[in-house]
């Protein structure tokens, strides 16, 4: 998924305050004294919570499933609630309010959401979804394809302009030109099928991918699209409209935004939590409002784990480990200008990063060395092939250089290194560590300089590209090697057009044989390392602290040995929704109390 | 009146002889006297840094992250293994170069202007008041944003901006200074006396307004190596490696907990640059103050 | 003097309009807009979109001309940060808190610094002059405020547990933050207060006042002080907009949800009508800072003249 900022702890740098948690910081956990949790004299086992779903062993009473969560709102803006009316505006707790056709498990597969079922036709050129019967809206109409049929269309309506419509370009039939005004809307290829529980969605040529995509189908209600013209009746509490388990009862996006539990849910899965509250913080430090107990989670840095270490109540707590979006961070060049345009400058580079040293000690635990695009662990991921052309070789790389023309860096023209400040990424010490990795083993001397966030998007984004070399990374939409690999397509950002590699990713969309895909993506991604129009440096792990009284299995180890609730995160996509529960609070863990939930 | 009037130093007409009496009224200036030293002595620490520390400023050792003092680096080292001593020493230069080249840029620019506004009033002066104002409503982070963008970076550029953007303080004061002064009997009696303008300006009116003027500078200072740290993050600053006491500040702030030297010594340095500089410039003043004790 | 301050208002509403007009290009010619998109550049029609429904796509000065036009309504429009709220609500929302501690903050730091300073002066080279000028102004003016803050926090939040470490709602939170935010005021306070009262002490016609048997409290009111607080004014005066509107370093380290964060972040994200409407906020300060200070220089100095100053 791309910039999920709300769930990334994004601030300028002196907007830090870490200090704060000095050993022993029995002053600061003072403080939330009045607040303390208490140690519950009732269990909640056997107890129904109030969707009806009978809590577990060992969990909290119904009255303490709630589970709250901290939202960094810088660089944010918030819009709306759902999907399909904005991306990248969407205010946090969004898509909370239906079920999509399909959902991801913790091993990143595919399983039924609202369709029970789905093939792709005999000419592979549609797939048809069978919804299951009886999930109700809360305004008493039910769920049908019809509701499904009505989102898509408007997504694809020019008027509405949505900030995603890459997504389904291409993909579904008709989509592209119904974005761009040539048809209208009701034109594209999503529509009723045989009967109102089944959706057909036609595409452009045969998708494999399109299960995996369709994890993006929260659709909103058609009845309620057509009353208010838009999808965002989602955000005041007397027009949300519900199919899901949760429904909006509070929205003030400089503070919170609460969810109470949606009593009408009549959906196949029940949660057992049924309050979720999102904080909405303007910067500063997350560490000290999670040991206080303000909120129930948070993703930490390598600096807050140095932290956390000294203090006696964090120190102990388990670290789980997720690769959540899968990010690559990178340095990439603009390979159509000097000295770039040498792929022995290229590969010269490549081989001179020393990976281990930089991960182990500006990242660690949270980031494992890159050699390719894709995670291992991501579909169709490898890692073996790449590794030799692009492994730490100092030898190997001053050759390269020299055969480029630049011995020891002699005539090596000035070139600048563009950044923006990332806390989470570490950047600036990583492309601090980079130049001078690069001084020592060539001799080149790589300027650095910093752009703020919006001036370096603008300038990598323009037609030609503005930025000769630039450190940055991607995260991935859906979980198929298509989406992430696409971004080094002819005519991307990157200003790299591969004939050879286009190709490639044109057969891998199109061919359903799981291993044909898996040869055709090795084939793709051993180019894209060894042509190296980047410099792969590391995958992030995002690291998370959850109060021991969040308990699950959605926390436990999936079958790459990654804990904690893995991507997309605690939502309607994700069938995490059904497996955390607030469990007793044994430990005594500062619980505050919150207000409005339930 | 005649017998307090004895124990003042007598003011004579040549330059040359104020000059000497108030070098030796400077030199009586203990405190002044040791602060002028060092301050001299920070800005040949400073011009000579890459003669004096130890390591360069961006030598990185990624094993020895925020170690403390060792016999290798004297005063530990920040995250990327840097030693914090030379990248001080080096910061010294930095940090002195953009905090005294930028006020005296804007002093050069604005005390002239100031003065020519008091001096010709009328629609001259209103004009200087009307840009004052402009200039400062204006955000400066929109104007370093577009530089930034068209003109790239670096300290130079740097020091051009801050000094810039710095002229107004300089004009507001000089022109107030020179209102405030111009009415004086002594300045009245010099133009009767027919004494050029210039004369004036120079010789009688200048020495007396520069006491406020000299603690303006000074205090713009650290003000300058703050506002070079917090620009820093635009990319319209210091940019990374180089060491520069205020960025320095910035960068080790979220380290604090763990390594207190890496943010602790730019403060100390720029401290102590401060005090010296305030205390000479006090000394400075009162020395040109030809009615001090 | 009615006619006067008249004239300066309307002389302030003319330099505002063209502050404005500066800032609309200044804006518009920085790279990047606001609603550009990261991972994904956003799709062409769904940019052409946007940029209509706030009007960005037409020319510049037409722009301008609708943003005037909606203003005189008494409409600043809607902040791109935050499209559910609208730039009024924000700043109603974000000032008040600002405000408060700055308030408090010029009344501790501007009358503790004056104080300070005129002690300092009076009692020249004596060890009180040495205390004053040297650990607290000179502390005060080379320490940054967002490390004071840390200390602060870190010794009376964390180790002392006596006071919040941050957060609005309590009278408590008020104490540390404007204690951070006072000590860089009061010091400059203090050494330009010193400064220019000795500049005085020593003139001639103060001796004159001595020797003729007035009083030192007499002189000191009534020569010293005027005649100090010209160059003050001049310096102080300007910083008083700058405090009112808020430190962002301040309000993020001790999380307070007041305006300076957004001068900022309007600017870093592109928020174009925010900008507008927090420009004009700093011009209206500036512009009336700068009118009551000039007729604080008649009340101050006899010799003084309005009429703009000159001859």
């Amino acid at each position: 998924m791309s910039d999920k900022e709300s769930e990334r702890l994004r601030r300028l740098p002196y907007l830090t305050r870490r200090g704060f948690m000095l050993a022993g910081g029995a002053g600061a956990l003072g403080l939330a004294a009045a607040c303390n949790g208490t140690h519950a004299t009732v269990s909640g086992a056997g107890q129904k919570n109030a969707l009806g779903l009978k809590l577990p062993s060992g969990a909290a009473p119904a009255s303490e499933q709630y589970y709250v969560q901290a939202f960094d709102s810088t660089g944010a803006s918030y819009k709306a609630m759902d999907f399909y009316e904005t991306v990248y505006s969407r205010a946090p707790l969004a898509d909370q309010f239906n079920i999509p056709l399909v959902r991801l498990n913790q091993d990143y597969s595919i399983v039924p959401g609202a369709a029970k079922g789905w093939e792709q036709s005999a000419d592979k050129n549609s797939w048809t979804f069978h919804l299951r019967p009886g999930i109700m809206w809360s305004d008493g109409k039910e769920l049908t394809a019809a509701d499904f049929v009505e989102t898509l269309r408007y997504s694809a309506d020019s008027k509405h302009a949505w900030d995603f419509s890459w997504f389904w370009s291409g993909v579904i039939k008709n989509y592209t030109e119904a974005v761009a005004g040539k048809v209208p809307a009701n034109q594209i290829g999503v529509k009723q099928g045989s009967d109102k529980y089944s959706l057909v969605i036609e595409t452009e040529g045969p998708v494999a991918y399109i299960p995996s995509a369709c994890l993006y189908t929260t659709p909103l209600s058609a009845a309620a699209l057509n009353k208010h013209g838009s999808g965002t009746y989602n955000i005041n509490p007397s027009t949300c409209v519900s199919c899901g388990p949760y429904i909006l009862t509070k929205f003030d996006p400089t503070a919170t935004v609460v969810l109470g539990p949606n009593k009408k849910y009549s959906g196949p899965f029940k949660p057992p939590i049924d309050g979720l509250v999102g904080k909405i913080y303007a910067g500063g430090d997350m560490l000290p409002r999670f040991q206080t107990g303000e909120i129930d989670t948070i993703s930490v840095t390598p600096l807050d784990l140095k932290i956390a270490a000294k203090n006696s109540r964090t120190k102990n707590l388990h670290l789980y480990k997720n690769p959540n979006d899968f990010e690559i961070w990178y340095a990439f060049f603009d390979v159509t200008k000097k000295p770039w345009s040498d792929l022995k400058v290229r590969q010269a580079l490549a081989h001179s990063i020393d990976r281990d040293t930089l991960v182990k000690s500006l990242l660690a635990p949270l980031a494992t060395p890159a050699y390719g695009y894709l995670t291992p662990g991501y579909p169709f991921a490898v890692e073996d092939p790449l590794k030799p052309l692009t492994n730490y070789d100092p030898n190997k790389a001053k050759s390269l250089l020299a055969e480029a023309g630049y011995p020891d860096g002699k005539g090596f023209p000035n070139v600048t290194f563009n950044w923006w400040a990332n806390a989470v990424s570490n950047t600036e010490s990583v492309v601090q560590a980079l130049t001078q990795n690069w001084k020592k083993v060539l001799g080149i001397d790589i300027k650095l300089q910093e752009l703020d966030k919006t001036t370096f998007y603008a300038k990598m984004n323009k037609k030609p590209t503005e930025i000769g070399m630039g450190f940055v990374s991607y995260g991935m939409d859906y979980f198929d090697a298509s989406n992430m690999l696409s971004v080094y397509k002819g005519g991307g950002r990157h200003n790299w057009n591969n004939a050879q590699y286009d190709a490639l990713l044109a057969k891998g969309a199109a061919e359903s044989d799981n291993s044909k895909r898996q040869e055709i993506y090795t084939e793709a991604q051993t180019l894209l390392t060894q042509q190296a129009p980047a410099l792969f440096v590391f995958h992030l792990l995002y690291g998370y602290y959850y109060a021991p009284y969040i308990k699950g299995s959605a926390l436990s180890k999936n079958k790459d040995g990654y804990d904690g609730i893995q991507w997309p995160g605690f939502g309607a996509t994700s069938n995490s929704l059904q497996q955390l529960y607030v469990a007793d609070n044994e430990s005594s863990w500062p619980r505050q109390k919150q207000t409005g939930v339930v | 009146m005649t017998s307090t009037m004895e124990e003042t130093v007598t003011v004579r007409r040549s330059s040359s002889s104020f000059w000497h009496a108030a070098w030796y009224r400077y030199k009586r200036n203990k405190l002044a006297l040791v602060s002028g030293v060092i301050a001299v002595l920070i800005l040949i620490v400073a011009a000579l840094a890459s003669l004096i520390a130890p390591y360069g400023y961006a030598t990185q050792d990624l094993t020895q992250s925020l170690a403390g003092p060792s016999l290798h680096h004297l005063l530990g080292t920040d995250q990327l293994g840097r030693d914090l001593l030379s990248r001080a020493i080096y910061g010294a230069r930095t940090s002195m170069a953009i905090a005294i080249g930028a006020p005296l840029l804007g002093a050069i620019i604005g005390i002239p202007i100031g003065i020519v506004a008091g001096w010709f009033g009328g629609i001259t002066d209103w004009i200087t008041l009307r840009l004052f104002e402009v200039f400062t409503m204006v955000p400066q982070i929109l104007m370093a944003l577009l530089l930034i963008a068209l003109f790239g970076g670096g300290v130079l550029k740097l020091i051009l901006f801050l000094g810039v953007t710095a002229w107004v303080g300089f004009g507001r004061l000089a022109r107030a200074q020179y209102l405030a002064l111009r009415d004086r009997d002594f300045v009245i009696a010099a133009k009767a006396m027919g004494v050029p303008t210039w004369r004036i300006i120079f010789v009688h009116v200048l020495p007396s307004a520069v006491g406020p003027m000299i603690v303006f500078f000074v205090q713009a200072i650290p003000a300058t190596i703050f506002a070079a740290a917090g620009f820093s993050f635009l990319g319209l600053g210091v940019q990374d490696p180089l060491a520069d006491w205020g960025k320095m500040i910035n960068d080790g702030e979220q380290y604090l907990s763990v390594s207190l030297m890496v943010a602790l010594l730019p403060i100390i340095c720029i401290a102590l640059a401060t005090l010296t500089f305030s205390f000479t410039g006090d000394g400075l003043r009162d020395a040109l103050d030809p009615t001090s004790r | 003097m009615i006619a006067y301050l008249a004239q300066r208002f309307l002389t302030l509403l003319l330099v505002m309009l063209v502050t404005t007009m500066l800032i609309f290009g200044l804006m518009h010619a920085v790279p990047g807009g606001p609603f550009d998109q990261t991972q994904q550049p956003l799709p062409g029609p769904a940019m052409a979109n946007i940029m209509h429904k706030y009007g960005l796509d037409e020319p510049i000065w037409r722009q301008y001309l609708n943003w005037l036009w909606a203003l005189l309504h008494g409409d600043f429009g809607i902040p791109f940060e935050q499209p559910t709220m609208s730039v009024t609500g924000l700043i109603a929302k974000a000032w008040p808190i600002t405000l408060i501690v700055g308030g408090i903050t010029i009344a501790i730091s501007y009358l503790g610094g004056l104080a300070m300073g005129l002690l300092a002066a009076l009692k020249h080279n004596t060890w009180i002059d040495w205390v004053l000028t040297s650990a607290v102004s000179t502390a005060g003016v080379a320490l940054p405020n967002y490390v004071v803050g840390f200390l602060l926090i870190s010794v009376f939040s964390v180790k002392l547990g006596w006071l919040p470490a941050g957060g609005w709602g309590q009278p408590e939170d008020l104490i540390l933050p404007v204690i951070a935010f006072s000590l860089y005021p009061m010091a400059l306070m203090a050494r330009f207060t010193r400064a220019s009262t000795l500049e005085v002490t020593y003139a001639d016609y103060v001796r004159m006042g001595r020797a003729r048997g007035l009083s030192e409290r007499r002189i000191t009111l009534r020569y010293i002080l005027r005649t100090a607080l010209i160059p003050l004014i001049t310096i102080m005066g300007p910083n008083i907009p700058n405090i009112l509107t808020g430190s962002i370093f301040i309000e993020a380290t001790f999380a307070l949800p007041g305006l300076g964060s957004y001068f900022t972040t309007a600017s870093l994200h592109r928020d174009y009508p925010l900008i507008l409407a927090l420009v004009l906020i700093v011009a209206v300060l500036w512009g009336t800072c700068y009118i009551l200070s000039d007729v604080a220089y008649t009340l101050v100095d006899p010799r003084v003249r309005l009429e703009g100053l000159s001859r």
